[in-house]
C-alpha cells in the first residue's frame, strides 16, 4: 500500500512537472516566393552575390555541396544564442544562365522581424537594389530590470536558499534543481516545486508570492 | 536515522531530481534543411505541382502554392495555434521537364524532427520521384 502511495506520488509530480514546464509557445515563419532569372550569368557568380547577401543579415553562410549553389545560414548576424532567424539561397543553372529563389524563416516571437522582411533585404542585397535596414534584436536588459527576470534572487525567508534565471527562461536553485520562470507584465510565473504566481515589484527588485519571496542582486 | 525517516528523505530525493529531469527546459532553435533538388526529365511542371501539393499535405498541412510553382505548408498547430514546423516546396520548368527543389524548417524544441527528417519525409512522399528522377542540377 505504501509503494502504491509512493508511485502515486510520484506520478503526479511528473505530470505536474510535465504540465508546468513545458516550453513556452513560439511558431516557425516561412517566406517563399522571390525567385530572379538572371540571363547570361553563371552559377559562380550567383553563389558569390547569395554568399554575400546571406553574410549581410545571418551568419556562417554554408553551400551544401562545394560548386552546387546551395546556400543557407542561420542567425541573426551577432547574436549569440540559439538560432531565431535562417534562409536558404538556390542557385539553378540553366543554358541561358541561371535562376535564383529566396526562402526564409523566423521564429516568432523572438525576432524583431518578420521572414517576408528577411528574404526581401536578402533578395535586394543580392541584386544591389536598395535594402530597408531590419530592426536589430534589443539587447536584453540586465540588472534590476522590469522586462525579464534575468539575475541572481536571495530568498527573503528561506536561508541559503537562491535562485539563477537566465535569458532562456531557465532557473537553478543552489542545489542544482531546475525550473522555469515566465513574466508578463509584473505578473511573473515560476515553475518550480508547482506553479507559483508572483508579483514582480516596480524597481524590479523583489518578486513576492506563491509562498516564497526573493530579492534580486542587482 | 530511523528506517521512515530514511525512506522519506529517499522518496524526497527521488521526487527532486523527476521535478529537476522534467522541467529543464532547453531554448527553442530554428533548424533548417537544404533538401534535394531533382532535375525529372520528360515531365510538365503540372506533374510537379500536383506531387508537390500531395506531398506537403501527407507530411504537414493544408499545402498551399503562390501562383507561380512554391508550394508552402505548416504542420498542425499546437493548443495556441503555433506550428513548429514548416516546408516549400520549388518548382521550376525547364525545356525538357522541371526541378524539384525541398527547404525544411523547424522549431526544436517542441517539434520531434529535425529539419534534415522533415526533407527526407517529403522528398519520399513526393510521388514516384525515383522512377522518374535524374538528380542534380545537369541538364538546364
Amino acid at each position: 500500500m505504501k509503494r502504491l502511495r509512493i508511485a502515486a506520488a510520484c506520478a503526479l509530480v511528473a505530470v505536474a512537472a510535465l504540465a508546468f514546464g513545458s516550453p513556452a509557445p513560439a511558431a516557425v515563419q516561412m517566406s517563399t516566393g522571390i525567385r530572379y532569372v538572371i540571363p547570361g550569368g553563371t552559377i559562380a557568380d550567383c553563389s558569390g552575390k547569395a554568399k554575400t547577401a546571406l553574410s549581410a543579415y545571418l551568419e556562417n553562410p554554408v553551400e551544401k555541396t562545394a560548386g552546387g549553389g546551395e546556400w543557407s545560414a542561420t542567425g541573426p548576424i551577432g547574436v549569440t544564442g540559439p538560432a531565431t532567424a535562417a534562409a536558404v539561397v538556390r542557385c539553378l543553372a540553366s543554358s541561358k544562365g541561371y535562376a535564383v529563389t529566396f526562402t526564409c524563416v523566423v521564429q516568432i516571437p523572438g525576432n524583431p522581424y518578420d521572414a517576408d522582411a528577411l528574404c526581401l533585404d536578402i533578395a535586394h542585397n543580392f541584386s544591389g537594389k536598395p535594402v530597408k535596414p531590419l530592426p536589430t534584436p534589443s539587447p536584453m536588459p540586465t540588472g534590476c530590470t522590469t522586462a525579464n527576470l534575468v539575475g541572481s534572487w536571495t530568498s527573503d525567508d528561506k536561508p541559503g536558499l537562491t535562485l539563477q534565471m537566465d535569458a532562456n527562461g531557465g532557473l537553478t536553485d543552489s542545489d542544482g534543481v531546475s525550473g522555469n520562470w515566465n513574466l508578463y507584465g509584473s505578473t511573473a510565473s515560476l515553475t518550480y516545486y508547482g506553479t507559483h504566481s508572483m508579483t514582480l515589484s516596480p524597481d524590479g527588485k523583489h518578486l513576492r508570492g506563491g509562498g516564497y519571496n526573493f530579492t534580486r542582486k542587482c | 536515522m530511523n528506517p521512515l525517516s530514511r525512506r522519506l528523505v529517499t522518496v524526497s530525493a527521488a521526487m527532486l531530481t523527476c521535478v529537476a529531469l522534467l522541467t529543464t527546459r532547453a531554448p527553442a532553435e530554428i533548424l533548417i534543411a537544404v533538401g534535394d533538388s531533382i532535375t525529372v526529365t520528360n515531365e510538365p511542371v503540372s506533374d510537379c505541382n500536383a506531387k508537390a501539393k500531395t506531398a506537403l499535405d501527407s507530411v504537414l498541412q493544408n499545402a498551399g502554392d503562390n501562383g507561380a510553382g512554391v508550394w508552402l505548408a505548416y504542420g498542425p498547430p499546437d493548443s495556441s495555434g503555433h506550428a513548429s514546423a514548416t516546408a516549400a516546396i520549388h518548382c521550376y520548368p525547364l525545356d525538357n521537364g522541371y526541378n524539384v527543389s525541398f527547404t525544411c524548417a523547424v522549431e526544436v524544441p517542441p517539434n520531434p524532427d529535425t529539419a534534415t527528417t522533415l526533407c527526407t519525409k517529403l522528398a519520399a512522399a513526393f510521388p514516384s520521384q525515383k522512377a522518374a528522377l535524374v538528380t542534380g542540377q545537369s541538364g538546364w
